[in-house]
């Protein structure tokens, strides 16, 4: 590991060495995309850049998002989280990570709760945070669901006080926060074409190099591949659906990752995706989850009320709904000819 | 769903990179062995499906997500940079989800 991270130091020094002295070559749009791979975050992430300073902008992408991790990894003894989530309840922490606990409560609030980053410990007695899967049993899971409650986590400076019990994870939204820092740093480069997929979270840089809008496949929750294509420019595209992570119980049902903190339990709204697409990862991010958990009434009267946002929902009765700004940028794949489209207007 | 899309194409990504395109409904049962950094994995396609069945990690998230399914995300083994996912349709960039 050690002399990993020295080989890629080694690397970013030749790459910046070479910025310096050629810059025409590293330079304007070639054309040509540059990518990485990136395992970070319990995930993997493509990141592809075609223009700019391509070589700096992706290695220092890299040297962030493992910094990032280093600072939110839930089981990183070293991490910011894993400290305070190990402390009797108190702990200080970076400007960053104060940052996105404070985004995180505001979401709790916008979403009545649907989105709770202290719902943690209950993930991980289903086993979704390490594999372990199992249905846990109703006392243990109503003792957890006690301790869950994020608006009891105070944010003042870079000082977070959480009840000594309460452990949070900081997962769905992380992700979306790195791809708004990514971009960032591609932006610096002189970046203004790039594709970010971290693992299934799209967010884009301008357009194609040929000046077209990407195209971003939504999953198809039932099966394999794509069900729809959004045509998108500047933006991001993340969704959560029960299909990323599940396991089937002893009892035959099916179990997904996306629990509502109500219940402690997989949510189970009608909706089986949920994409939120708009100018902030980190919204985006947590968004998407807390939509899911909301379902389509209440995802609805949040994207009238609130706004910001545009959204595509499927759900269980084969529909596909999505707010009018995405009307004729969406196409669902002639394959699919028994899904109902339905567009939302804001009537006021 | 009625209309599934036809075709079951994966691909088995090392480190970053497309080691393997199959189309599993053509493909014969066999076993790939990958390394990474010294450390191997073994892949079982079987009946035209694909699952982990071995794997020098320490969590085995890979082989506990069993085979490659209709719902399933990737399999993915992160500590050995391995990845076996379906090919995503040619027009698009990026797949969200």
């Amino acid at each position: 590991m050690v002399s990993k991270k020295a080989a890629v130091l080694a690397f970013v020094g030749m790459v910046l060495m070479m910025a310096g002295c050629s810059v025409k070559s590293v330079g304007k749009t070639s054309g040509e995309p540059q990518s990485i791979s990136v395992f970070a975050m319990d995930t993997y992430m493509t990141l592809t850049v075609y223009d700019g300073e391509q070589e700096k902008a992706l290695a220092e992408a890299k040297a962030e998002i493992e910094r990032l991790e280093g600072l939110w990894s839930v089981t990183d003894e070293n991490s910011e989280i894993y400290r305070l989530d190990n402390s009797a309840g108190t702990a200080q922490v970076s400007d960053e990570t104060a940052r996105l606990i404070d985004a995180a409560l505001d979401m709790n609030t916008m979403t009545n709760g649907a989105l709770d980053i202290s719902l943690y410990p209950v993930l991980a007695e289903w086993g979704f945070t390490n594999g372990n899967y199992k249905i846990p049993d109703e006392k243990r899971l109503s003792q957890l669901l006690g301790n869950v409650d994020c608006r009891r986590i105070k944010v003042t400076g870079n000082t977070v006080k959480m009840p000594d019990e309460m452990k949070i994870d900081l997962g769905s939204l992380g992700k979306g926060e790195t791809g708004d820092r990514v971009t960032e740093i591609f932006k610096e480069n002189g970046v203004g074409s790039a594709l970010l997929d971290l693992g299934g979270n799209i967010q884009v840089i301008g357009s194609k190099p040929d000046g077209s809008p990407w195209k971003v496949g939504i999953k198809d929750p039932w099966g394999e591949g794509s069900l729809a294509k959004v045509e998108v420019t500047d933006c991001c595209v993340i969704t959560s659906g029960g299909y990323e992570r599940y396991f089937e119980g002893d009892d035959g049902e099916v179990y997904w990752h996306i629990l509502d903190p109500e219940t402690g339990r997989p949510a189970h709204s009608g909706i089986l995706s949920a994409t939120v697409i708009g100018d902030r990862g980190r919204l985006c991010d947590g968004l998407s989850t807390a939509l899911f958990v909301m379902g389509e009434e209440k995802a609805e009267e949040l994207w009238r009320t609130v706004g910001g946002f545009d959204m595509i929902l499927i759900t269980e009765d084969n529909r596909l709904i999505m707010t009018e700004g995405l009307a004729d940028k969406v196409s669902v794949y002639p394959q699919y000819g028994d899904i109902v489209t339905e567009v939302i207007e804001d009537k006021t | 769903m009625m209309f599934r899309p036809k075709g079951k194409e994966v691909q088995i990504i090392s480190d970053g990179k497309v080691i393997y395109e199959l189309d599993l409904s053509r493909e014969k049962d066999r076993e790939i062995r990958v390394e990474y950094e010294g450390r191997s994995n073994i892949i079982v396609i079987e009946n035209g499906d694909i699952y982990m069945k071995e794997a020098e990690c320490p969590d085995h998230i890979c082989i506990k997500t069993g085979r490659l399914s209709k719902a399933g995300g990737p399999i993915v083994c992160l500590p050995n940079h391995l990845i076996v996912c379906y090919k995503e349709s040619g027009e698009l960039d990026a797949a969200a989800g």
